[in-house]
């Protein structure tokens, strides 16, 4: 063999060598990929097949975490990892990032929906039951209840209804939850995107969404839609009319006129008519309905966007006015059913912030719940402690951090005017989450991408017990059980049109059908009910009156209010002993009784 | 704008080609969501096939093809803003029925079906088809 024909061989060999090794490379890298993209699926597959296993009954005082089987768990921290692995690359994967928080939504807020025999919470119910009142008859009852009159939530869910041919819409009930909180995140994501300019950093806040938003107003009502929108507008708001001015104040006091000028001309992007009439419409929609659909999201909505004006971050220096007399107009024009003789309602809450945080009956109640209320102040106290120290360490990070400061702030400005009690302090925390969770990330990124890592992975670690326990903690109230619903049916069969019910305990699912002909009452004096003399006193319509007690009621009694467990067993004593309380109906978890002292 | 050196940009106007892609997409995503939308709620088909794709046609609905056929917008911002305008317009659209006293939600819906049909052959029409 001669040198040339050796040289030739080796190069050959050399040759297949290296493309063995490119074959296998690829190999390697298209199994890895794989592996990628299979792992949140295998983890989705394997939280909802655990779930399955979950008893209902297992389900205690500190609610599902206590019904929840180890491979849950599992699978929670597989999607913790994929979304590290996401997260790490050089190049984000936007892939495998997407498909782990959408499988760790799922598996979040899906829970109940898998383990619970009927759909959760009373008050879904009650929307549901608006709904179906809508699509029967194509009317409101503003006389029946203030939410009729911000009805385009039920109006709209009606029309969908009527056209998909749902018989009900407590069929949505279950899986409510899940479509909403998907739904939030691709405006999360594009929001995240304009505040903290950077990839990496979104994909982390947006991560830590789901397990921030122990609330619970992602249940099937109009506030979970109107905070769908307000996102939204938050994308506009900040997106194509984004700016970075200095805030008005200190424009007019140190700027002379020319400098002022210069930054307005700096600031001013030229659009094509088209654009902007399409971008004009698109924020006349999202307002609209929202004005229209819920009472409160409005006011949110007005104050961040006047503060985003007044701090320079956005060049709709018009709109907070024009969303004004948007919401003010409907309230004069469609809302005079609610505020006419309400007015000390509405504004009786003015300016008691404290009250307004401190008199939140969810904050007394039994052992349990406080230790489920301390949890759900210490995410509160988490999450803002550490989007405090973002605000500071983001400054030269070219985060817009004064964007996200006023998101954060402003909903606990709204609580002062406002008169929903407590409400609104849980409220305030939801809206605030955006603006927060990108300061949050700002602060675990600050220091490298491998510390982040770590600080992340330990944050996701926390969150995860601490949002099964803030956010499913009340169960054994909250999740309605086939029995109550028995009797509640077994009720609307027995009492007449026109008659009243009452529960002694305002935690009672009901109002689902038949809107509009019986009188409720579930007043919050209902702990007078403790005795027959003061249930009796309740008794005064003559076409008939009926009491309901269910076991989500007594639950609710000790849990909120701290009542022994005996008090629900005294009271069915006390009317059972009554010669003017007949037992009509009973199984294990409810009780329906008539009034026959009118006979 | 975005950090360019750690991570690729969040937005951004699409390029040509890939505008048109979008486009395509979009557009027939539209044309056989309302198709079939259409088909559905007129042949009365049970409700347990009709409402998911009811309810998937009423969030794809007309606003976001609308969008897509602005150039000056991103893709994402075209499904995000949809998605929102699409909700609202549910809302607002149910509202005027009950409003008016004539709540006539199926015939309100296949009109909305019908628009986002003709919109999503607009939007192929643009494309080039």
């Amino acid at each position: 063999m001669t040198v040339t024909s050796k040289t030739n061989l080796i190069q050959n060999e050399d040759r297949q060598d290296s493309h063995r090794t490119r074959t296998v490379r690829s190999q390697l890298t298209i199994l890895f990929m794989l592996i990628r993209h299979a792992l949140p699926l295998a983890a989705l597959a394997l939280g909802m097949w655990s779930l399955t296993t979950a008893h209902e009954s297992a389900i205690g005082q500190y609610g599902l975490i206590q019904a929840l089987p180890p491979l849950y768990f599992i699978s929670l921290a597989m999607l913790s990892g994929s979304f590290i692995m996401a997260w790490r690359s050089s190049q984000p994967r936007l892939a495998d990032f997407f498909l782990s928080l959408i499988a760790l939504v799922v598996l979040l807020q899906g829970a109940p929906g898998v383990i619970e025999s009927e759909p959760r919470f009373p008050v879904a119910w009650l929307h549901a039951g608006f709904t179906n009142y809508v699509a029967q008859t194509g009317n409101v009852l503003p006389s029946v209840d203030a939410r009729f009159s911000w009805p385009s939530f039920f109006t709209g869910m009606a029309m969908v209804d009527r056209a998909g041919g749902l018989p009900s819409a407590i069929l949505l009930i279950r899986w409510w939850p899940v479509v909403i909180n998907l739904l939030y995140l691709p405006p999360l994501y594009l929001l995240s995107g304009l505040l903290l300019h950077d990839t990496k950093k979104a994909m982390l806040a947006v991560w830590l969404f789901p397990f921030a938003n122990w609330v619970g107003q992602d249940y099937y009502s109009p506030q979970s839609a109107a905070y769908l929108l307000y996102l939204v507008l938050l994308c506009v708001v900040l997106g194509p009319y984004g700016s970075n001015r200095r805030a008005t104040i200190f424009r007019h006091a140190r700027a002379s006129l020319r400098r002022l000028e210069e930054t307005v001309d700096r600031d001013w992007r030229p659009q094509a008519l088209g654009h902007a009439l399409t971008l004009f419409f698109v924020m006349l929609m999202l307002c609209g309905a929202i004005d229209t659909g819920h009472q409160l999201t409005p006011i949110f909505a007005i104050a961040t966007v006047a503060f985003l004006v007044f701090f320079g971050r956005t060049r709709l220096l018009a709109w907070p006015g024009v969303m004004l007399l948007l919401a003010v107009g409907w309230i004069c024009y469609a809302a005079v059913a609610f505020w006419s003789g309400h007015l000390s309602v509405i504004f009786g809450g003015l300016g008691s912030v404290g009250g307004n945080y401190s008199g939140d009956l969810r904050l007394h109640g039994n052992v349990s719940h406080s230790q489920v209320d301390d949890i759900r102040l210490l995410i509160f106290a988490g999450i803002w402690a550490l989007a405090l120290i973002g605000f500071f360490l983001s400054r030269k990070a070219g985060v817009n951090r004064i964007a996200a400061g006023v998101i954060m702030l402003t909903p606990l400005l709204t609580a002062a005017g406002q008169s929903y009690g407590g409400e609104a302090g849980l409220r305030a925390f939801l809206f605030s989450l955006p603006g927060a969770l990108c300061l949050v990330a700002a602060t675990l990124t600050s220091s490298g991408l491998r510390l982040g890592i770590i600080l992340a992975g330990a944050l996701t670690t926390a969150l995860v017990p601490g949002f099964l326990i803030a956010r499913w903690g009340n169960e054994l109230s909250e999740m309605v059980v086939p029995g109550e619903i028995a009797g509640m049916n077994a009720l609307y069969r027995i009492a007449p049109p026109g008659s009243e019910i009452v529960s002694i305990t305002p935690q009672v699912t009901w109002e689902y059908k038949d809107i509009g002909q019986y009188q409720y009452d579930n007043s919050l004096t209902e702990f007078a009910f403790g005795s027959t003399s003061s249930i009796t006193a309740q008794m005064t319509n003559p076409r008939g009156d009926y009491v309901i007690i269910t076991a989500s009621q007594l639950e609710y009694a000790q849990e909120a209010y701290g009542l022994p467990p005996s008090w629900g067993t005294g009271v069915e004593r006390s009317l059972n002993a009554s010669p003017t309380f007949r037992l009509l109906y009973s199984n294990s978890t409810a009780q329906v009784y008539e009034y026959t002292g009118h006979k | 704008m975005m950090s360019q050196t750690q991570s690729s940009p969040i937005e951004g106007k699409s390029p040509p080609a890939g505008l048109r892609m979008d486009r395509l997409v979009i557009g027939m995503l539209a044309v056989g969501l309302s198709v079939i939308s259409i088909a559905a709620t007129v042949l009365s088909t049970p409700w347990q096939i009709r409402f998911p794709i009811v309810a998937v046609t009423a969030l794809f609905g007309p606003a976001i093809p609308a969008l897509r056929l602005r150039p000056e917008l991103s893709l994402q911002e075209c499904l995000v803003y949809g998605i929102g305008v699409n909700v609202a317009l549910q809302m607002l659209v149910g509202l005027a029925l009950v409003m008016w006293h004539i709540w006539i939600p199926v015939t309100a819906s296949l009109g909305l079906f019908v628009i986002s049909l003709a919109v999503g052959l607009k939007l192929l029409f643009t494309a080039g088809i």
